[in-house]
């Protein structure tokens, strides 16, 4: 069964063999115990390699290139692409930067998996994953690699300009919170996300918090985004405490925006709406908002998920949670099937930018 | 040997006086299950009718956490009833469009099953499940109301039970 120190709903559910935490969960042990080690310095520089948008970092201490990969949600693979006009990328030491990618998101390959299947799966362009990999003779490593999926085109949360502002307005927060009680930093946690969302014509979500201390779920049936209340109630809330908690309602708001963008794609099918399950003010201003065109890079992203929650994958994305919710212990297989979800692959990778943005 | 039980009435009447027993208490046990399960399902449609939350919560010594009151966000539990867990969840914005709900996580013990839940709301419908719930039915009510449930395994499987109702009204 899931570990019972973990929020049963928590949809960013930590690996088999995770430390309880729900971040940093391609790593080990505590999920932060990095920033001690590893001490690394991020800047955000807005520049692109490849299409993979990066930030900087610099390095504090001499660590290893596999170490990083981990600690920032990539690939030993990409890292090297991205630092290709680096020449001490292979003998990194103090003071040294380099670019990471500003995303996190790596999925481990599986047997019988190919470049078209994933293609198709997620709604990226071959060529794209190819690049953004720098896969050699632009062919898959063999099953149990880890690749990443990037769109080719960043959208809505998912672009920098959303997730530092996002960052700015919750750091404000953690400077006014031993001013505010718990209601008033929901609040603020709230305005911070729907800010974002409104900019893409997403409807605000409404924040709520559980008793269960639990948290961190998107329900598309409410349109809420259920939060712990632990640390909202906390004062003295440590700056780690809060990332984890603006990492989560980032990961929440872009299931959000996912959620828009599959009732936008159903409705504009001519679909009964009634199908979704979603409140009526979410269904109307998605169908104000209009359809998304799937002969779009952009949309053939969006469809992915589409597909994956009401389309040919429902029943696939049913059995894999499932799985994890069968009573038994989570295998490593079942929690990398998790993370393949294609709206999950994009929670995490949108949502981690939070983390990677966070010490800038 | 068959001497020592030559006379098994005794015996017989035992068994059958303890068998009894267990039966009634296990009955009784089922009994009060039915009607822990049956007050949650009662809750949820008195929400569903009247939008309110709070009032029917107390009169069942309800322990209401007002921490968030202003978010319009009250957990609470029913002991022996809800569970940590449970919340309603109230309009305090006009702006929002996320309907009011009453959540509903049944204490240990309570057997609630999908079939229970269908002689009181109607014929559910399999939803796209979320992660940590991974087998979700919704019950649409109206076009105003629904029921959302949550199960410990498929329909299908024996023991299924519902981990979490959701009684949802929009505004």
């Amino acid at each position: 069964m899931i570990r019972n120190d973990l929020p049963l709903a928590a949809p960013r559910l930590a690996p088999p063999n995770g430390g309880g935490r729900t971040r940093a969960t391609e790593g080990e042990g505590d999920g932060y115990g990095f920033l001690d080690t590893l001490r690394v310095a991020v800047a955000t520089v807005g520049r692109k390699g490849g299409d993979i948008p990066t930030t900087r970092a610099t390095i504090r201490d001499v660590t290893s290139l596999s170490d990083l990969a981990e600690r920032y949600g990539t690939t030993t693979g990409q890292l090297i692409l991205l630092n290709k006009g680096n020449p001490s990328i292979f003998d990194l030491r103090a003071g040294d930067t380099i670019r990471v990618p500003l995303n996190r998101q790596v999925v481990t390959v599986q047997e019988g998996d190919t470049l078209r299947s994933l293609s198709r799966t997620y709604g990226i362009p071959r060529d794209q994953i190819v690049e953004a990999n720098g896969l050699a003779g632009g062919r898959l490593p063999p099953p149990g690699s880890q690749i990443a999926l990037v769109p080719a085109a960043s959208y809505g949360l998912g672009t920098k300009a959303a997730a530092s502002a996002y960052v700015a307005d919750v750091k404000a927060l953690e400077h006014q919170w031993n001013a505010l009680d718990p209601s008033e930093r929901l609040q603020k946690l709230e305005d911070a996300i729907n800010e974002r969302l409104a900019a893409r014509g997403v409807p605000p979500v409404n924040l709520v918090v559980s008793g269960s201390g639990g948290g961190g779920v998107y329900d598309f049936g409410t349109h809420t985004i259920e939060v712990s209340s632990a640390v909202l109630s906390k004062d003295g809330v440590t700056s780690e405490e809060l990332l984890d908690v603006a990492d989560t309602v980032y990961h929440e708001g872009r299931h959000a925006e996912q959620w828009f963008d599959m009732a936008r794609i159903h409705i504009a099918a001519g679909r009964p709406a009634a199908d979704l399950g979603m409140p009526r003010g979410v269904i109307r201003a998605a169908r104000e908002a209009g359809g998304i065109d799937l002969d779009t890079a952009r949309g053939r992203f969006a469809n992915a998920m589409y597909e994956s929650v009401y389309g040919a994958g429902a029943a696939h994305r049913n059995a894999t949670l499932g799985a994890l919710n069968d009573g038994t212990t989570v295998t490593d297989a079942e929690y990398a099937a998790y993370r393949r979800l294609p709206e999950e692959a994009d929670a995490w990778r949108v949502g981690g930018m939070i983390l990677n943005l966070w010490y800038g | 040997m068959a001497g020592r039980w030559h006379d098994p009435q005794p015996v017989v009447r035992l068994i059958v006086t303890a068998a009894a027993m267990v039966g009634a208490m296990t009955g009784w046990a089922e009994a009060a299950e039915d009607r822990r399960g049956a007050a949650l399902l009662t809750l949820a449609s008195d929400f569903l009718s009247t939008g309110e939350a709070l009032p029917a919560l107390r009169a069942r010594q309800a322990s209401v956490d007002e921490t968030f009151a202003k978010a319009g966000s009250y957990p609470f539990r029913i002991a022996g009833l809800a569970d940590t867990g449970s919340a309603a969840t109230l309009a305090t914005d006009r702006a929002s469009v996320s309907p009011d709900t009453l959540t509903l996580v049944p204490a240990a013990g309570i057997a609630l099953t999908l079939e229970a839940v269908a002689r009181r709301f109607g014929k559910a419908a399999r939803a796209p499940a979320l992660p940590g719930t991974g087998h979700r039915y919704r019950f649409v009510l109206d076009e105003d109301r629904s029921v959302v449930v949550d199960l410990s395994g498929s329909a299908d499987s024996t023991g299924a039970r519902v981990t979490k109702l959701v009684a949802i009204r929009e505004r």
